[in-house]
């Protein structure tokens, strides 16, 4: 009995440290099978079957770009975007087996991670287990001392009935021998015969019962005793007291930003170019900028892909052009040039051209004799002649402008101007051209 | 025998391993989360005034895939990582470009001349490709590994002849 309980306390305890090895919390990650470019339709299907049986939640790894993006000046911008790289996708799945844990995960709009938080608890099943494991160990204990002590009861028991009929045998003994003697005697009465035989039968009688006294002191010393319930069950095992882990607050709902928009001066759209960099089997470094290159729709025939197409406009009607602000110009340069914002004007009014210099605390005063035009073959551009001008001032030029407001694009060529290179001024017409007229302005800057 | 093993359970319970792997793709890591470090890149590119603009900035470098793993056995583990673009952020790997060494930057500048004599002179009516540079540091061996976009960028219509 002893033994068994024994082995099941060890079982338990094997137990404890099974559970304890295999209770954990994972997080994997699994590479999303992707389609290469040069994928045959069939290898498509394919990859695209095993991509949806991955499961777990999608993110991707960057692929940096530098955009290029044309400007009403004449340059172009740079931005550093980040687009999901789909040869790089991953999902993350959780589990937890006797074990508990917490897991967040913020994605950014395009699909980047931009936080994710993993806790993990497997104690808590294992401390409770060995917990457990101790209380019966108790239990058991607390069942084999219960035992033995009623063991020694009955034991104790069975002796002194033992001894009570072995005291009794004694006297009988002594009694009859007494008797015997008396009734040997000469003269001995007849009472006295008959005590020797009352004796004997009361001998015989306590024997008999001495015998069936050895008896059950030898059965109960060779038997468990039954102990009362009330003595053994042990109360069952405190549960462990353990914090989970908790859900960190840093993590918000990500605030997903307004993607920009671009105001392109013509029909050119920016150029993307992709960073790609990797490591051949050689173990030689290779760095380039790759354009990317848009796939034109079938409908527009006769263009072939290219990596900045041009793009179909609209101008809308009543929306007159404005002059690029706040350009600082060099005074040593001769000549600056502000650009409108649409290739629509048609001549400058000369007689209300104005340019106001404003020099830092002092007040503003009129700049005469300033030689303002349009560019030759420049028609969004406004030339300055800065000659007469002050550095370390600002200036606010004012005019009024007639420009034509077609709704259809204009195919009115110009050439960008050359950088250091003079550009004249384009020939008065000679009559006002028809048009709206629309008074813009302007602040630059000579340095 | 029974306290052996009650000790070994003990063991089991508490002598835990809980630790978060962070090492390269195919590395100990094993399959964790995936990111990219990042690294110094200078972008140079004409300023269409016959000048030249460059900036250093971090990027993510494609061949410095990492991994980060919790591993955890019959312990507590916890792991928190913040990224900034796909790069995780907060790593001693996020850069910060006023820390760049002098001769990083040196060794950038002394390429603006180069780059200089070919972006101030752009072909008509396209703007040229711009250049991006790697900034390798090994020690005080700093190197510019350089590639060249493949296409110009247009920027006004060609005027029609």
């Amino acid at each position: 009995m002893r033994a068994l309980m024994t082995r099941r306390i060890l079982g338990l305890a094997v137990s404890c440290s099974l559970f304890a090895a295999a209770g954990c919390a994972d997080l994997n990650v699994t590479p999303v099978p992707t389609v290469s470019a040069k994928a045959t339709p069939a290898e498509v299907a394919t990859i695209r079957s095993a991509a949806q049986k991955v499961n777990g939640l999608r993110y991707n790894l960057p692929k940096p770009m530098l955009q290029l993006t044309p400007q009403p000046d004449g340059t172009a911008t740079l931005d550093v975007i980040y687009l999901p790289d789909s040869a790089h996708e991953y999902a993350i799945q959780t589990n937890s087996w006797f074990s508990s844990y917490t897991f967040q995960l913020a994605l950014d709009q395009n699909r980047l991670l931009n936080s994710l938080e993993f806790k993990a608890d497997t104690t808590a099943v294992g401390q409770q287990l060995l917990a457990t494991t101790g209380a019966a160990e108790a239990q058991a204990y607390n069942l084999r001392a219960a035992q033995a002590v009623a063991s020694q009861t009955a034991v104790a028991t069975s002796q002194s009935a033992v001894d009570v009929a072995q005291s009794k045998v004694d006297a009988d003994a002594a009694k009859l021998m007494a008797d015997t003697t008396t009734a040997a005697a000469a003269g001995a009465t007849d009472d006295q015969k008959n005590a020797v035989a009352t004796d004997q039968a009361a001998l015989a009688s306590d024997q008999a019962a001495l015998a069936d006294a050895k008896q059950v002191l030898v059965r109960v010393q060779g038997q468990a005793q039954a102990v009362a319930t009330s003595n053994t069950v042990a109360s069952a095992a405190t549960p462990v007291t353990t914090t989970s882990p908790t859900m960190g607050t840093a993590f918000g709902s990500p605030t997903w930003t307004q993607p920009a928009a671009y105001n392109l001066p013509e029909t050119y759209g920016p150029v993307l170019y992709a960073l790609n960099e990797s490591y051949d089997s050689a173990g030689n470094y290779t760095l380039a900028l790759k354009a990317l290159t848009y796939h034109l729709p079938p409908t527009r025939a006769g263009q072939t892909d290219e990596a900045q197409p041009k793009f179909a406009y609209y101008q809308v009607k009543a929306s007159p052009p404005s002059l690029a602000q706040n350009l600082p110009f060099k005074l040593s340069d001769g000549q600056a040039y502000l650009a409108f914002s649409k290739d629509t004007v048609k001549s400058i009014q000369t007689a209300s051209l104005s340019l106001v210099a404003k020099s830092p605390g002092g007040a503003p005063a009129v700049v005469p004799n300033v030689n303002i035009c349009l560019a030759a073959d420049h028609s969004n551009i406004v030339l300055i002649d800065l000659a007469g001008l002050t550095t370390g001032r600002s200036y606010l030029l004012q005019m009024q402008v007639i420009y034509d407001d077609p709704n259809t694009p204009s195919e009115k060529p110009f050439k960008p101007p050359v950088p250091g290179a003079p550009v004249s001024c384009a020939a008065k017409p000679a009559s006002p051209p028809s048009g709206t007229l629309q008074l813009v302005t302007a602040t630059f800057s000579v340095n | 025998m029974k306290r052996g093993l009650a000790a070994l359970a003990a063991v089991a319970l508490t002598g835990c391993q809980a630790t978060v792997n962070y090492a390269p793709e195919g590395g100990s890591a094993g399959d964790g989360i995936r990111y990219y470090e990042n690294s110094p890149y200078v972008v140079a590119y004409s300023n269409g005034q016959g000048g030249l603009n460059w900036q250093l900035m971090y990027l993510p470098d494609q061949t410095r895939l990492m991994v980060a793993k919790p591993s955890i056995i019959g312990g507590r583990t916890e792991m928190t990582l913040y990224f900034h673009n796909g790069v995780l952020a907060g790593s001693s790997a996020v850069g910060d470009s006023t820390a760049l060494p002098k001769a990083v930057i040196a060794a950038v500048q002394s390429a603006i001349p180069i780059l200089s004599k070919t972006l101030a002179k752009p072909p008509p009516h396209e703007f040229p490709p711009p250049y991006i540079f790697k900034v390798v540091v090994k020690g005080d061996d700093v190197s510019l590994v350089s590639a060249q976009g493949d296409i110009g960028v247009k920027v006004i219509q060609e005027p029609k002849s």
